[in-house]
């Protein structure tokens, strides 16, 4: 709905009721990944600087890491550099790496700018800077149906993150914003996708929530429905019977892993939805797929033990 | 079973109210049973309480369905309370409540029982019923609402 067909009363009344979502989440880290299609919309670009911007005024610490997206593929197709992908990763030979590090530092230090513009104060950084993302080489393992291991080239894994730089920018207030390059132990640098770096950073900070935004409307069952929130058990069960394909399949690891090691809140969000990082955070909308850990309330099945049970008073 | 007027009378339907956490919506819940069923207060906020120890009935996008069994209580019996602001009550998604479905059944819960419970479950699953439901300013209209809802 446009702000501007609100009335005043509606509109105070949205102000009121994101109150308690600022004040539980103030001071609290939020790793948002931005990628998808959301970067080739202006408007959507904007408007994602502005909540980022807005959520840190409010005192909240966002961090945001971002992937690179069709940019890459169209700058590989207009230059002429031939692009294969296995299971959702690029194959990267150093051409295209040249290609993928100028397109990641184009997208960064737009952000950088739109989130500036918004009045928070951005710094972009990557993998080198502070040896922050320590990388290793990936290679796809051989699996049914790819009888061969793949070397992908100048794409990696995060080996680890040392998030000393991050806690420095946290500390004085800006926001962290993070192209997934990190550095090898030879100083080779690797394409990491970003909803692993999203993720690792979440897990090695402790954050209150870890929102991948993505360009669908979340995870689909294997009935081709839209799950609203996700068990650990019932997403590692459609990894498992392989519903969930290409880049969802990293994206649902990577919040996988998360939430296994504690990290409270996962949401997996269309960013084509306008304001999607907003109402994520300050209301209690859905606008995608939560993940949460297997403890925890299951509704029909507690009520269901809860009737068998002793007589109560 | 539906949703209808026997189940969920208007008397029962509680627009906006200021309550500051799960233990103020279950007295105020057991204030209204009381009032409109004849109904002992204080035990229906300790049974609604009992229940949610097992684990939360919130069921994501704010929304939470408490419920009992109540000794001496022949017939399912439900309310409806919106808080004015959210509030945290451990629901599936980490997200705070504001709207609740109260169900109160009689001690020997049968499957019945359970499906109104699913039935509403779904019915609060549907976006467009949510926000129809937000949109409600007076009682009588979220008693329609529920009472005209089927599923898609």
């Amino acid at each position: 709905m446009p702000a501007a067909s609100l009335s005043s009363p509606q509109k105070a009344r949205i102000l009121a009721e994101a109150l308690p979502f600022i004040r539980g989440y103030h001071g609290k880290t939020l790793i948002v990944r931005f990628g998808g299609g959301a970067m080739a919309d202006p408007a959507l670009k904007d408007g994602f600087a502005r909540d980022v911007a807005l959520l840190r005024l409010v005192g909240m610490n966002p961090v945001v890491v971002h992937g690179g997206g069709w940019r890459i593929d169209d700058l590989l197709q207009q230059m002429g550099i031939e692009s294969r992908k296995h299971r959702g990763f690029r194959v990267t030979d150093e051409a295209a790496m040249n290609v993928v590090e100028m397109v990641l530092g184009e997208i960064n230090q737009e952000l950088v700018g739109l989130i500036n513009r918004h009045g928070a104060k951005a710094v972009g950084i990557d993998g080198q800077d502070g040896r922050f993302i320590h990388a290793r080489r990936m290679t796809l393992p051989a699996v049914a149906g790819a009888p061969d291991a793949t070397d992908l080239g100048h794409v990696g894994d995060v080996e680890l993150i040392d998030p000393d730089i991050v806690l420095l920018l946290l500390s004085r207030g800006f926001v962290p914003v993070i192209m997934p390059v990190g550095v090898g132990p030879d100083g080779t640098a690797y394409h990491i996708n970003s909803d692993l770096v999203a993720g690792q950073l979440a897990r090695t900070l402790h954050a209150e929530k870890l929102i991948l935004m993505t360009n669908v409307p979340g995870v689909f069952d294997g009935d081709g429905k839209l799950a609203y929130v996700l068990t650990a058990s019932e997403a590692d069960a459609l990894l498992a019977d392989g519903t969930v394909e290409g880049g969802m399949r990293t994206r649902l690891t990577a919040a996988l892993a998360a939430v296994r090691e504690g990290v409270r809140s996962v949401h997996i969000i269309d960013g084509g939805v306008e304001s999607a990082l907003l109402l994520e955070v300050l209301t209690n909308a859905g606008v995608g797929t939560a993940v949460r850990s297997d403890a925890g309330p299951h509704f029909l099945a507690d009520t269901r033990s809860y009737f068998a049970g002793p007589a109560g008073d | 079973m539906a949703v209808t007027g026997a189940l969920l009378p208007t008397e029962n339907i509680m627009l906006d109210a200021d309550l500051p956490g799960p233990a103020g919506l279950f007295r105020a819940a057991g204030a209204l049973f009381e009032r409109h069923c004849g109904l002992p207060a204080e035990r229906i906020a300790a049974s609604l309480e009992a229940r949610e120890r097992i684990g939360s009935t919130g069921l994501g996008q704010g929304v939470a369905v408490p419920h009992a069994r109540i000794k001496g209580l022949d017939r399912a019996v439900a309310a409806f309370v919106r808080t004015r602001v959210p509030i945290d009550f451990g629901a599936p998604d980490d997200k705070p409540v504001s709207d609740f479905l109260v169900l109160l059944v009689p001690d020997h819960a049968t499957e019945e029982h359970l499906q109104i419970l699913a039935d509403v479950a779904a019915r609060f699953g549907d976006p467009g019923f949510r926000q129809r439901l937000r949109a409600c300013t007076v009682p009588a209209a979220a008693r329609d609402l529920f009472a005209a809802w089927a599923p898609a």
